[in-house]
């Protein structure tokens, strides 16, 4: 139909005309052209708790990611020397009171006391080690393409470098930590994506299409959450074939470890949805003759997506607790296979505790993830709430 | 009102049949049952297992009957209020767990009310002092809580109350007072013992509720009837606790229901790492060794709280929001 | 009160001192009599049995309910003739209260505590046995009849006789009884047939047996004797108590359901005991509280009844750690078994503790064979692998590539001593004789030495060699070889441990090598259906002599390092013998399979087959040594890493009369294998408080 010309105010009058507007005046008549992930993206960032945990945790998995560049030491070899062994302090200040520019370590001098069946580790003042850097070492795939064998830092042979000290069979904390963490910063990752993948899907469905579809999805959804998860776990867990390698078993587990987050998430979507549906542009969408794909595709999920990245975000540290609990439980990764769970395990005795307490330092690590992506997954929501002041 | 309970009912009843089949087809899973656990502990331990003694075993647990027959064995006999008995404590199975819901439910009860008394304070003073250092401070606290697993810090507190200040742990009373009829001393001895496994798993469910708390809060002081009250001059104390928290509170209920199950089984890493006499360590061993009626008696028990739990949180919601009722 | 001053006391040391001297034979070094060496054979071994004494006393909590009327006086609640248990240090006072932390929910623990049930004793490690329960024994010229004397008057703890009708109950209503799952234990079957029981009266019973039985009192000494393992070995129960709920005599029940709850103390308090304390009060998987046992029939050199504490206190604890707290808060009067799980590192914190809580803390010999071993499966269902694991090169390859000083040195914190892998260094067989003592020396040298050239010799001689290039060595045929060592995911650190240095090692001599952790459940399933490829997590305990318990040295069941032959040794002689031959032998039930005419097994069934049987203690052991240089020939069958590593025992400053020397232990402590009944072999009913009032 024919358009009227739409009104403009005060289009009769002459306004009186002041300075130019200013660049922020100017900036911030583009708002209206701003996307919405924009918005959200500027509204993240005043948030410092968020931005700073965003920056840590990029931080981690960097270190994790590069675990073989930074370390010089193999995670798995056994140094019967250095048992149990302090952490070496950098210093830069030696006993005679010279400074050095290059930071350096001392020595080690080891004695076992036989009587209380303890190692006696004492830092040898007279063993001088200065830190070298970019060392030549052992070989390894950096990235998993390229061969190479420098490293981050060492020391020359036959000075150590345990920054973190050492476990029970004398192998580098640094690099027990560092691998351990591909494994536990990545299983909630694989995990999570299953999750929203399960969750959203189902709820999209149940929600878009209602009806007997929205019935059973629902009766499977209440049944999945009446569900007493340690069953699931350990039916499942025992239930895995003995000879499985550590790999095939840390799929599994993520795959257990998402069968249990879907449910809420799609009772979430479902919620959104069915709201959706009730829009108009669902109904011009619909009058215009999209297919059901279309309009889930296209309209409804990115909607959606803001939320789902939310709970996403906010399920994987629960994720990377559940896999230290299901280690302890011995129904998760084992030992010998490296994970923050198992390394926690390690740390779970009292002569640690009063004796050793540097092999509880992966609880930090877990905790500082952890506490990372809960700051980061409650900046992502308040970024995202409309109404949030 | 009615037919709304009574749909609830048969949708709770319907979801119980189902999870009683699902949970028993889980718990026989694994492969084998539990005479190889039990050929595995006796082997441990140093002997064999003759044969015969294998067959009369299978025998008595009905292990050679298939799958079904047991099932249906197991819930006409559920019904009747007989459980079955649990393989490995060749004991009537409620007796099993009836002996230890004692001392679960009053961890359980104890730690609810910690962690409520303790995060709903803190967030409505997050709320009120959003984004100020006080709020940023509470935020970090509670989510240190959340991130510490739980075992690790069940060890340290109990290392440093043994070394520091020479407290007995493990257990829920001292040697003295376990036999002793009840005083106050003993009261206080209970409240020693009960510290720790309260504030371990206190820790984690307190910076879940005060976060939810903090934004609820936050959402009801935006809503005009708050900003009328203050205008009608109500002291501002007034203002948050009769009026706003108490309208907060609601989506709070719902999750009290959901948390009914944990009441029944505790906290399963918190009790194994502090030998606690609850019902978790108990209901994981008999999923291990596939107890089978230990083990689906248990899992029924908690599915059933869980859904009692919900339907419950609903009818009070229902009850206290009146909107709900004309959903 | 009951209290003896300077000169009974002085006395009382010159008894005890005397029976100590009189024990030790004036037969060879070491002080020991072996097993069955009771020649001339029809004597009961007179060690340690002095007269009983002239005055009996009772403690004083037994005294005031006599008074009272409530107890019979002491001289009509023990036998005529009790049992004199010697003490480790002097004459104790009665009172006071034992707390335990267990971590075996069970009471499996506990019952080793306990050696009350047992006709005979094992002393000092296994070097000696003594009467217990029975007051002697004797047998034919050729072992195949035994009688066994008890005590006129041994009374249960509710005050109802003990006869051998007890024992006649148990094997015909119980062991015999097809619908009740205990089976007739193998040492009660010799010659194919079960033993005839004889009653000649109500203490003294006859065994008759179809072959010789000649380890018959060592059997009796194993284990308590009183549901350990796992509810079985019971040998003597109440059968006054046990009748009404059996469904022979009572017609209120007819299966074996509730019978089977209340035949075990453990968990049933109102079964009547033979031990030092009864239960009085049970909180199932949680505490149990014992009481000293009115009737318990034995007594220490001055007459006194034992025990001298009053009460015992067990909480069963989940996790060790809360039972290590504990320890080190000064709660448990003496920790044997809960503080034998804790691993070695742990010893530094119970030391650090020692001042605060006025513990004294030892390291008691744990006696293992083997530590922490590993075996490849002799029977493996590939046929390629089966024949390098059966070849002789390849497993001592294995072995040599295994660096076990550091082992020795991280796991074990430089404790024990390397060996190849043997029955433990304690067993008779051992030390009785310097031919006995070479053969050992040769059998735990066989292979120990840390030399991966050797080893990589001997692989290549065996034909394992890197066939396709990729670093790894492959089987002869040139398919891919891979080592996976199968272990159960609970398995202690000092198994994990031990198996990463391990995998390290032979992967260092080009084998490629996995750890596959477990379900514990799942384990027993892989070993009974042989999927195991290589075994770890597990040791070799057992002593004292090869014949008790010879599963590790000879596969006479599928539980060890051969699972097919075994199985098809324990179907000889029933019913499943000669079936199922033309099924595969995977498919049979259970899975077993005829070792080849040639092979090492079959002479070693020979050769236990006859020493089983052989009634000459001389000839015996050379039998024993027969099996020994099989081994040595053709072994290693099991491999294992550093020897007799100690375990942790603690005990407060103020209980006496634990036994701390080598000499009051026997040899220093045997405290791994559960058929050495450790603790109960160390007598705590004579552990008392020093300073009791």
């Amino acid at each position: 139909m024919a358009q009227k010309p739409i009104p403009v105010p005060f289009a009769d009058r002459d306004l009186p005309s002041g300075e130019a507007p200013s660049q922020a005046t100017l900036a911030a008549m583009d708002v209206g052209r701003w996307s919405v992930w924009y918005l959200i993206w500027r509204r993240f960032l005043r948030n410092r708790l968020a931005v700073g945990g965003a920056l840590v945790l990029g931080f981690l998995y960097l270190l994790v990611i590069f675990a073989d560049f930074i370390t010089p030491y193999d995670h798995l070899r056994v140094n019967e020397d250095f048992v149990l062994r302090p952490p070496q302090r950098l210093r830069f200040v030696d006993s005679e009171g010279n400074f050095h520019l290059r930071p350096f370590v001392y020595g080690t001098q080891t004695v076992l006391d036989t009587e209380n069946l303890i190692w006696l580790h004492e830092d040898d003042p007279n063993q001088i080690y200065p830190v070298r850097f970019f060392v030549r070492g052992r070989p390894y795939k950096l990235l998993g393409l390229f061969e190479t064998n420098i490293h981050l830092y060492g020391v020359d042979e036959p000075g150590t470098i345990f920054l973190l000290g050492t476990d029970r069979l004398g192998r580098d904390m640094v690099a027990r930590i560092l691998f351990g963490g591909r494994v536990s910063l990545s299983i909630g990752l694989v995990g999570v994506t299953l999750t929203i993948l399960l969750g959203s899907v189902m709820g999209t469905i149940s929600g878009y299409f209602g009806g007997l579809v929205d019935l059973l999805i629902q009766r499977l959804v209440e049944l999945l959450m009446s569900f007493p998860d340690v069953a699931l776990w350990a039916a499942f867990a025992a239930a895995l074939p003995p000879d499985w390698s550590t790999v095939k078993r840390f799929f599994a587990i993520s795959i257990i470890l998402s069968l249990i987050g879907w449910t809420s998430l799609a009772r979430q979507v479902r919620a959104k949805v069915l709201a959706y549906r009730e829009m108009d542009y669902t109904a011009a969408a619909k009058a215009a003759g999209a297919s059901h794909a279309r309009i889930i595709l296209v309209h409804m999920l990115p909607n959606a997506l803001s939320h789902i990245i939310v709970v996403a975000t906010l399920a994987i540290p629960g994720m990377i607790l559940a896999e230290t609990a299901l280690s302890f439980l011995g129904l998760g990764i084992l030992p010998p296979a490296v994970s923050w769970g198992t390394l926690l395990q390690d740390a779970q005795t009292v002569s640690v505790v009063v004796k050793h307490p540097w092999i509880m330092i992966p609880g930090i690590f877990v905790i500082l993830a952890v506490l990372c992506y809960n700051f980061i997954g409650d900046g992502i929501r308040d970024a995202v709430d409309p109404y949030a002041i | 009102m009615l037919s709304f309970i009574v749909r609830r009912l048969i949708y709770m009843i319907s979801t119980l049949i189902l999870i009683s089949v699902v949970g028993f087809a889980v718990i026989n899973l694994p492969p084998g049952s539990y005479l190889d656990v039990y050929i595995a502990q006796r082997q441990i331990q140093g002997t064999s297992t003759a044969q015969s003694e294998i067959e009369t075993l299978r025998k008595r647990f009905a292990l050679d009957q298939p799958i079904y027959v047991q099932y249906w064995k197991w819930v006409t006999g559920f019904v009747q209020g007989d459980f079955g008995r649990s393989f490995q404590y060749n004991r009537e199975v409620k007796d099993l767990i009836w002996e230890r819901l004692g001392f679960t439910i009053v961890i359980s009860i104890s730690t609810l009310l910690f962690t409520w008394l303790v995060a709903i304070p803190l967030g409505v003073y997050a709320a009120t002092h959003q984004y100020q250092w006080g709020d940023n401070l509470a935020a970090v606290v509670g989510m240190a809580g959340l991130s510490i697993p739980n075992f690790m810090l069940a060890l340290v507190l109990m290392v440093i109350a043994q070394r520091y200040f020479g407290q007995s742990v493990g257990g829920l009373f001292s040697g003295e007072y376990i036999d002793a009829p009840w005083s106050l001393a003993k009261f206080w001895d209970l409240l020693k013992h009960l510290w720790l496994p309260v504030v371990v798993v206190g820790t984690a469910g307190t910076a879940g509720l005060m976060r939810m708390m903090r934004g609820n809060l936050l959402d009801v002081l935006n809503m005009q009837y708050v900003q009328a009250a203050r205008a009608r001059g109500l002291a501002e104390a007034v203002v948050i606790w009769k009026h706003a928290v108490r309208n907060a509170i609601h989506p709070l209920i719902m999750l009290l229901g959901m948390s009914l199950p944990s009441i029944i089984s505790g906290s399963l890493v918190v009790s194994v790492v502090l030998s606690l006499p609850t019902t978790g360590p108990l209901y994981f061993d008999a999923l291990r060794n596939q107890d089978m009626f230990l083990a689906g008696t248990f899992l029924m028990f908690l599915a059933t709280a869980l859904v009692v739990g919900n339907f419950l949180a609903d009818l009070l919601l229902a009850w206290i929001d009146p909107r709900i009722r004309y959903e | 009160m009951h209290r003896r001053r300077s000169g009974l006391w002085w006395f009382s040391l010159l008894v005890v001192v005397s029976m100590i001297l009189g024990a030790c034979q004036p037969a060879p070094p070491p002080a020991a009599e072996a097993p069955g060496a009771e020649a001339p054979a029809a004597e009961a071994p007179a060690a340690e049995e002095a007269a009983p004494p002239e005055e009996l006393h009772e403690a004083p909590m037994l005294h005031e309910k006599v008074l009272a009327g409530e107890l019979p006086p002491l001289e009509e609640r023990i036998p005529k003739e009790p049992y004199v248990i010697p003490v480790y240090e002097g004459i104790g006072k009665y009172g006071g209260t034992w707390r335990r932390f267990d971590t075996d929910k069970n009471g499996n623990h506990l019952a080793m505590a306990m050696y009350g049930h047992s006709p005979v004793h094992w002393v000092k490690d296994g070097l000696d046995k003594r009467p217990g329960l029975a007051k002697g024994w004797e047998s034919n010229e050729d072992k195949t009849e035994w009688t066994l004397y008890f005590r006129e008057g041994t009374k249960w703890s509710d005050g109802a006789p003990f006869t051998v009708d007890d024992i006649i109950f148990w094997w015909e209503d119980m062991a015999l009884n097809p619908d009740f799952p205990e089976s007739p234990p193998d040492w009660m079957i010799a010659g194919g047939k079960t033993a005839e029981l004889e009653k000649i009266d109500d203490y003294t019973l006859k065994f008759k047996f179809a072959a010789p039985a000649p380890l018959f009192p060592d059997r009796l000494a194993m284990w308590p004797n009183s549901g350990v393992p796992d509810n079985s070995e019971t040998f003597v129960v109440p059968s006054h108590y046990l009748k009404q709920f059996h469904p022979k005599y009572s017609d209120e029940y007819d299966t074996y359901e509730v019978f089977d709850e209340k035949r075990l103390w453990q968990i049933n308090p109102e079964r009547p005991v033979l031990n030092a304390w009864m239960p009085v009060l049970y909180e199932p998987g949680t505490r149990m509280v014992l009481e000293r046992n009115p009737y318990y029939y034995a007594v220490d050199p001055e007459g006194n009844q034992l025990p001298y504490w009053d009460r015992v206190e067990v909480t069963f604890v989940e996790d060790l750690e809360v039972s290590k707290l504990k320890v080190i808060n000064g709660e448990q009067e003496f920790c044997g078994r809960p503080c034998k799980y804790q691993p070695l590192s742990e010893l530094s914190v119970f030391k650090d503790a020692e001042e605060r809580a006025n513990l004294e803390v030892m390291l008691w010999d744990g006696g293992s064979g083997t530590g922490s071993l590993v075996y490849p499966n002799y029977t493996h269902p590939d046929p390629e692998k089966r024949a390098i694991y059966q070849d002789k090169r390849f497993r001592r390859a294995l072995s040599h590539a295994i660096d076990r000083d550091k082992i020795q040195k991280v796991v074990y914190f430089g404790t024990g001593f390397k060996t190849t892998g043997t029955m433990s260094p304690k067993a008779i067989e051992y030390n009785r004789t310097e031919e006995g003592r070479k053969l050992f020396e040769q059998w735990r040298d066989l292979a120990v030495d840390y030399d991966p050239e050797k080893a990589m010799a001997l692989l290549d001689e065996a034909g394992v060699v890197d066939k396709d290039g990729d670093g790894w060595r492959d089987m002869p045929s040139g398919k891919e070889l891979v080592l996976r060592i199968d272990i159960a995911a609970n398995a202690s650190r000092e198994h994990t441990l031990t198996d990463e240095i391990i995998k390290e090692n032979w992967e260092a001599v080009g084998l490629k090598t996995t750890i596959n952790p477990v379900p514990s459940e799942q384990i027993s399933v892989m070993q009974e259906g042989n999927q195991i490829d290589i075994r770890g997590g597990w040791e070799v305990g057992d002593g004292p002599n090869h014949l008790v318990f010879p599963q590790w040295v000879v596969p006479i069941g599928n539980q060890r390092w051969a699972p097919l032959y075994g199985a098809w040794y324990a179907t000889l002689g029933t019913p499943k013998e000669g079936t199922e031959l033309d099924k595969d032998p995977m498919d049979r039930n259970p899975p077993r399979e005829e070792p080849p005419a040639d092979s090492p097994i079959v002479r070693l069934w020979e050769v236990y087959n006859q020493a089983k049987i052989e009634p000459d203690d001389e000839k015996r052991e050379q039998l024993v040594f027969e099996i020994m240089k099989i081994h040595i020939e053709d072994g290693p069958f099991f491999i294992g890493t550093v020897a007799n590593i100690p375990t942790i025992v603690v005990a407060k400053k103020n209980v006496g009369n634990v036994p701390k020397t080598k000499e009051q232990l026997g040899t220093g402590g045997f405290t791994n294998p559960w058929i050495m009944v450790y603790f109960g072999a160390v007598f705590p009913e004579q552990f008392y408080y020093k300073d009791a009032q």
